[in-house]
């Protein structure tokens, strides 16, 4: 099989240096630095408006940073355009899936394999030998991924016909099928009914255990954080306030102030 | 609700599926062969206006259906293709072989140039955009008149391509059977593609496409050129076959009445163009046998009002669907 090129070489930290993002005057995001080790979860967890969602747009593309800067290892990726990032392998999900309604679960799927493709226009439509190479490895993947994610019997299903937590497994299986180096994942079983956040879960943990991508990991489930996430970074009001192995973290009195609205003692 | 079960499925796309798909282009081909016996000349004429109108359509589907940008100068990039295939026939004498370059450079220019907006602008405000364009060529083509004939429009002689003249309704049958089976072709690989996938992403999920790796400008520019190009190729074979030309050809309602047809047939899939396209050139035609053609301006608003209340997905989807109903239906579950 043919070795896809991937820009990314080995496994890179991602550095934010005093990131910040304001709107007007809001401080959506103030002065947060961390390093995200390969190959490592981070869960980043932390009240609703605490900035959490803004640093995945900043991390994908979506947003620019007003202040600081982000590196991934040696590249500055600060202020990159989305699709640069998706290049070197950086890939989120949404809060709520984002899918092609028009389209069944597999062209959905397949969206994912795009930034493997490396033929043009013309070879695409006069089928060329490279192109059918490539279309044929990026079903198998898609198909692999798809029976995986419990798919496989829904693929020629429009979206538009799947009940919401199928909907979130297409686009996590999308993400999948881009083979991330760094996955982002926003709330990825929010919303979703027991017996298939059950399944989802055990996907994770089956990925995360075979420690070949990082991910960050955003989540309002604490115990899902614990299982899934070695390390967490908590956000309150766009600050950093504390980082290290999730359940140290966890323990802390702050995060259990700003994020429980605890008062212990 | 779900189950592991789901391996033998995916391979469903191999054996019938394609045997099904063979049936139905030797069906196709067959029928293609044997209207020129079956219809008389008249008959074979609107049916080739019919693949003249259907190969803009196509161009349509493209860009409306596939990638979900409005255009209302589609049939200003079919006017250009008329008007290169015609001025180049009556005031310079060149043959149809090398007008068709010309009309495809020209378009590409102007669909290269109009598509620019596409690359910021979507939706509405795009389709502003073209409707200017498309105003400003209405204009052109009627102030310009030594060259365009003005509002009386031009004679076109019948297309001749390599010693083979266009002008004997079989052979313009033939060849416009051949370039709409092409373009017909063309669309549907190109809705198989990657870039047929990049395109439904940029129509139905900007955040998704982008997350994805799919750069927006540069999909809906591509799908905007190829879309003018398909109608200025139409509109090149369209000259020579209806044989005079003029402005209100190629004016806003026109535009309109082409995103009409699509919508009539099914903007999403390819055989839409071909059911929209029949629609434009029979049903005035069926109302003229009727007797009653002054009932047609009336009557065809209703119609179409009637065709997209009951079937908003447009004709051929409704078919389709119905096809798989009664094959459902009938037994042959999964």
């Amino acid at each position: 099989m043919k070795t896809l090129e991937m820009p990314l070489k080995g496994d890179v930290t991602l550095n934010l240096e005093n990131l910040s993002v304001s709107f007007g005057g809001l401080m959506a995001l103030n002065d947060v630095t961390m390093s995200l080790k390969p190959n490592v979860w981070n869960g980043l967890i932390g009240p609703n408006g605490a900035g959490k969602t803004t640093l995945l747009n900043v991390l994908s593309g979506f947003l620019v940073p007003t202040g600081g800067s982000i590196h991934l290892g040696d590249e500055n990726m600060t202020g990159q355009s989305t699709q640069n990032w998706v290049e070197r392998g950086i890939l989120r999900g949404f809060q709520m899936p984002r899918l092609l309604e028009g389209e069944t679960v597999f062209v959905n799927i397949m969206l994912g394999r795009h930034r493997f493709l490396s033929s043009g226009l013309g070879a695409q439509i006069l089928r060329l030998p490279q192109y059918m190479a490539d279309e044929k490895r990026d079903r198998d993947a898609c198909m692999e991924i798809a029976e995986r994610l419990l798919l496989g019997d829904v693929l020629e299903e429009p979206i538009s016909n799947l009940t919401f937590g199928t909907r979130r497994l297409v686009e996590i299986a999308r993400l999948l099928a881009a083979e991330p180096k760094i996955a982002l994942f926003d709330e990825p079983a929010a919303g979703m009914d027991p017996d298939l956040r059950h399944e989802l879960v055990s996907i994770l943990a089956e990925i995360q255990s075979a420690g070949k991508i990082t991910a960050v990991l955003v989540e309002h489930d604490v115990d899902l954080v614990r299982r899934l996430c070695p390390v967490s970074h908590v956000l309150d009001a766009g600050r950093l306030i504390a980082h290290g192995a999730t359940d140290e973290v966890l323990g802390l009195q702050q995060v259990q102030q700003a994020y429980f609205g605890v008062d212990h003692d | 609700m779900f189950n592991m079960q789901s391996v033998a499925r995916s391979d469903g796309r191999g054996g019938p599926e394609n045997l099904r798909h063979m049936a139905w282009v030797t069906g196709g081909c067959l029928l293609v062969f044997a209207l020129p016996f079956i219809l008389e000349t008249y008959w074979l004429y609107l049916v080739g206006v019919t693949a003249v109108y259907a190969i803009a359509g196509l161009g349509l589907v493209i860009l409306f259906g596939f990638t979900g940008q409005l255009s209302l100068a589609h049939a200003s990039f079919f006017g250009i293709g008329a008007y290169v295939s015609a001025i180049g026939g009556v005031h310079y004498g060149l043959p149809g072989i090398v007008t068709l370059p010309i009309a495809f450079a020209i378009c590409l220019g102007a669909g290269a140039f109009v598509g620019i907006f596409a690359l910021r602008i979507s939706g509405l405000r795009f389709a502003l955009i073209t409707l200017s364009f498309g105003e400003l060529f209405y204009w052109a083509s009627v102030r310009w008149s030594d060259v365009t004939g003005g509002e009386q429009g031009l004679y076109a002689e019948p297309l001749s391509v390599m010693g083979i003249d266009f002008g004997d309704p079989i052979n313009a049958y033939f060849l416009f059977a051949a370039l709409g089976l092409l373009a017909t072709a063309l669309c549907f690989r190109l809705r198989d593609s990657s870039f047929g996938r990049a395109m439904a992403a940029t129509r139905d999920s900007e955040l998704a496409a982008r997350s994805s790796g799919v750069s927006v400008a540069r999909t809906r520019y591509i799908a905007f050129v190829i879309g003018a190009l398909f109608s200025g190729v139409a509109g090149w074979l369209f000259s020579g076959h209806v044989g005079a030309i003029s402005p209100n050809f190629f004016d806003m309602f026109a535009s309109l009445n082409m995103l009409v047809a699509v919508i009539i047939g099914g903007v999403k899939t390819p055989l839409g163009a071909w059911v929209g396209a029949a629609y434009l050139v029979f049903v005035p035609e069926l109302f003229g046998m009727a007797g009653v053609s002054n009932l047609y301006p009336i009557l065809s608003g209703a119609l179409l009002v009637l065709i997209v209340l009951v079937l908003p997905v447009g004709i051929v989807p409704a078919l389709q669907q119905a096809l798989r109903h009664l094959g459902t239906s009938r037994g042959d579950k999964q």
